[in-house]
């Protein structure tokens, strides 16, 4: 597991639980912190154990994770830098494994494929046992479509998302500036 | 309108569309096109180039426009400064056209991040093909990764010095163990005679402590008891020393203390006194009996020029021996290293 992934979680199980999980998990887990820094996301026991503690399916809390990663202002930024409007952001999203390798050349981001079946029928595609993953992006997607101000309706079928965009311009986006993370200190993961 | 003029209104919207930045000079240097991103710099301004750039590079008094028209001839590289804020500088090329006017295309290069930030540009403000986005994307995230992994190494380097206390802290009795005390000596006695700084040498007296009729209170009272006897034996050699002093447990009932600046035998017996009453007064059993001592042997650091720490924790122990056959309870004190 990449430190920073690890990082993130620990960060999002306190953010969303409090302490008292995550003291729990790490018990759970005993040696949590020696883990081998190799484990992909699929195998990330960190997760699981917490969504054992929380009588939660582990892709319920992966897509919360995905949610709240999308909602740190670091990471919403680097995220716009994927497309203007919500469907180039989704349609680029084919990018995002090469994006993050080239940050973290150590992370192991599944493939992902987008094809388009419709006009605004969007189909985000990923290697079949990557639903964590799946689950992790489908909750970054309904966050991101906020974002953009796009009604963005977002599925989850095993391995793959379905994305529904009915109306691009539904509500007032967030703001995106180029210049603006270099003066404001965005909360970084 | 004559069809040369058609083409060349032609030509500069698409100029326009194709090359943001780009700067369109009429063959006397005159400036007749800008392009929408930098236009969003410089404004947009006519008339000589010179009002609006100058050369880049330190030393060059050639007037701009021959400089432009050399380059666009010989295929040389351009770096122009802007005259007034945001003061950015550019790089670009230039070629000529078929009617002798220069079209100058200037890129930002690694001043992108101070641009953005001066004139407020967009996505659309760049040519697809530039890899603006791409560059500002990975400064971003570059600063945000670094940001934390700058937190990591911070809780690492404290969990490095956690561990490395651990390492040399006896953790029954919180003082140094046998590592810790190799350090300490071996630093101590480095001080003392280190030949760089002869003006501030630091005599140090080494001290070997050994508990008296300690196996019995273990034998009798067992492990537990024995335990507690060490750990309150710490606690007074802790508080009958000083804080830059140091008090190590070396194995059972043994410990060793480096005590820095102390060469007085009076003094040294003093010590030894408060320490060994200090250690009879500890409580064995819960109705307040007491049972252990010490005897103690002490080496002073004045003489082992030469010699080693080895050698002064021999002498060391060897005192510890001349106090017990003595009949304990006793410090002896060993004036120069035994040959």
């Amino acid at each position: 597991m990449h430190r920073l992934i690890d990082r993130a979680i620990e960060e999002f199980l306190r953010d969303t639980y409090g302490d008292a999980l995550l003291g729990a998990v790490q018990q759970m887990m005993g040696r949590a912190a020696d883990l081998p820094a190799e484990e992909g996301l699929h195998d990330n026991s960190r997760i699981h154990v917490a969504a054992r503690r929380l009588a939660k399916p582990a892709d319920e809390l992966f897509e919360d994770l995905g949610a709240w990663l999308a909602r740190q202002e670091a990471i919403r930024r680097l995220l716009r830098f994927s497309g203007r409007e919500f469907a180039e952001f989704v349609i680029r999203l084919d990018e995002l494994p090469g994006r993050a390798h080239m940050i973290l050349p150590d992370i192991c981001m599944p493939a992902i494929t987008v094809t388009e079946c419709s006009l605004g029928d969007l189909r985000v595609i990923l290697p079949e046992r990557e639903t964590g993953w799946t689950a992790l992006l489908a909750g970054m997607l309904r966050v991101m479509a906020d974002d953009y101000g796009a009604l963005g309706l977002i599925s989850v079928e095993g391995s793959q998302i379905g994305v529904l965009i009915p109306d691009a311009e539904f509500a007032q986006g967030r703001d995106f500036q180029l210049g603006a993370a270099f003066a404001a200190r965005g909360r970084g993961v | 309108m004559d069809g040369t003029t058609d083409i060349r209104i032609a030509d500069r919207a698409v100029i326009e569309q194709l090359l943001p930045m780009h700067l369109h000079l009429a063959a006397d240097g005159t400036v007749i096109g800008i392009g929408p991103t930098l236009r969003k710099m410089i404004g947009a301004a006519t008339g000589p180039v010179e009002a609006l750039f100058r050369d880049a590079r330190p030393g060059v008094t050639e007037e701009l426009s021959a400089t432009i028209r050399r380059a666009a001839g010989q295929g040389e590289r351009l770096f122009l400064r802007m005259i007034d804020p945001p003061m950015l500088s550019l790089r670009g090329h230039a070629v000529e056209t078929a009617d002798g006017s220069l079209l100058v295309d200037l890129g930002f290069g690694i001043a992108l991040i101070d641009a953005v930030n001066a004139a407020g540009l967009t996505d659309s403000d760049f040519a697809p093909p530039e890899l603006a986005m791409e560059l500002l994307f990975l400064y971003e995230a570059n600063r945000a990764v670094l940001g934390e992994l700058s937190s990591f190494n911070h809780q690492l380097e404290e969990a490095r010095r956690a561990a490395e206390v651990k390492a040399h802290t006896d953790p029954l009795t919180g003082l140094s163990n046998r590592r810790g005390l190799d350090i300490a000596l071996s630093l101590a006695f480095h001080a003392a005679f280190d030949p760089q700084n002869a003006d501030d040498r630091k005599a140090f007296a080494l001290v070997h402590l050994d508990l008296d009729k300690f196996k019995q209170v273990n034998d009798t009272l067992g492990h537990e008891a024995g335990d507690r006897v060490l750990c309150d034996v710490g606690c007074v050699l802790r508080e009958t020393t000083r804080s830059h002093d140091v008090a190590a447990r070396i194995g059972g009932d043994e410990f060793v203390l480096i005590l820095p600046g102390l060469q007085s035998a009076p003094t040294l017996e003093k010590l030894s006194r408060r320490i060994i009453d200090g250690i009879e007064a500890v409580r064995v059993t819960a109705d307040g009996g007491s049972a252990v001592s010490a005897s103690i042997g002490i080496v002073l650091s004045d003489g082992y020029r030469g010699l080693t720490p080895e050698q002064m924790l021999r002498d060391a122990d060897t005192a510890l021996y001349r106090s017990k056959n003595a009949g304990r309870r006793r410090a002896t004190i060993l004036q120069k290293p035994l040959v």
